[in-house]
């Protein structure tokens, strides 16, 4: 329950279970105790929230994804609780130029 | 009603009725000593010299300490368990009058929305494809391009129309 399946994320790199206020409840791998990615992720999920503002279901806040190069950063929200999860990123087809 | 800063007397004393000024803690009660900094500090420096008297910095240590602690539970001032409540209801809804007014409700505090039931599907799901990622970058790219460059405001009639009203 702690990590609420986001640790069993096939990929994952690390993850991290975030209240409102963008404080650590649970973590674990690479962004174990990360406050600063915590700090980080919270604030751009509050954003990203804030900018949809509309009450058809479908068009909510669902994923944020933070894209790198080699990893990425997948953050949802559920149960008022901010998760987070590191993951591998190999891009499956190559970029169109 | 109206202005939330509107007492105007100071109720530091005595027992008024509560509200959010009333102080907790007696200022004129007698256990709370008035600071006095330079009183100690010259006391230290003759400390200083006394060497080897720890018996007697010691006891000026306690001595100074007791001095200095406000002791809460002396207070005779005693808030009962449903003051507490009372206080408290009773903060909340100046504050919520105050963000009323000032126009800001709720900015205090940001609520995150329900969200999505199945959190680990969603945080699994395969990223957002390479292609789509240069798709928004080459829009919003040509966007800021087209809104640096091409998009030019130029002045030809009053922004304010009035309709079905007689022109004179």
């Amino acid at each position: 329950m702690a990590g609420q399946g986001i640790e069993r994320i096939p990929d994952s790199l690390g993850y991290l279970v975030l209240t409102e206020d963008g404080a650590v409840v649970s973590s674990g791998g690479e962004l174990e105790n990360d406050e600063t990615v915590a700090t980080k992720i919270s604030k751009m999920v509050l954003t990203a929230v804030r900018l949809v503002n509309t009450s058809e279901k479908k068009d909510a806040f669902k994923r944020l994804s933070v894209v790198y190069d080699n990893f990425l950063y997948a953050a949802t929200v559920s149960n008022h609780r901010i998760l987070v999860s590191k993951r591998k990123y190999v891009p499956q087809d190559p970029v169109a130029a | 009603m109206g202005c939330c800063f509107s007492s105007d007397e100071d109720k530091d004393t005595g027992f008024p009725d509560p509200d959010e000024r009333t102080r907790l803690l007696d200022p004129n009660h007698g256990n709370a000593a008035p600071p006095s900094h330079n009183n100690r500090s010259g006391q230290q420096y003759t400390q200083e010299s006394e060497k080897g008297d720890e018996q007697s910095a010691m006891a000026r240590i306690l001595h100074q300490n007791a001095r200095d602690v406000i002791d809460v539970a002396s207070n005779e001032t005693t808030i009962e368990q449903h003051e507490y409540h009372d206080r408290a209801r009773q903060y909340n809804t100046r504050l919520k009058m105050v963000l009323a007014n000032s126009g800001k409700q709720g900015t205090y505090k940001i609520a995150i929305p329900n969200g999505i039931t199945a959190p680990q599907s969603v945080l699994a799901a395969p990223p957002v494809s390479p292609a789509e990622i240069q798709l928004i970058c080459n829009a919003s790219e040509k966007f800021s391009k087209a809104m640096r460059d091409g998009v030019r405001i130029q002045h030809r009639e009053d922004l304010v129309v009035s309709f079905g009203v007689p022109v004179p």
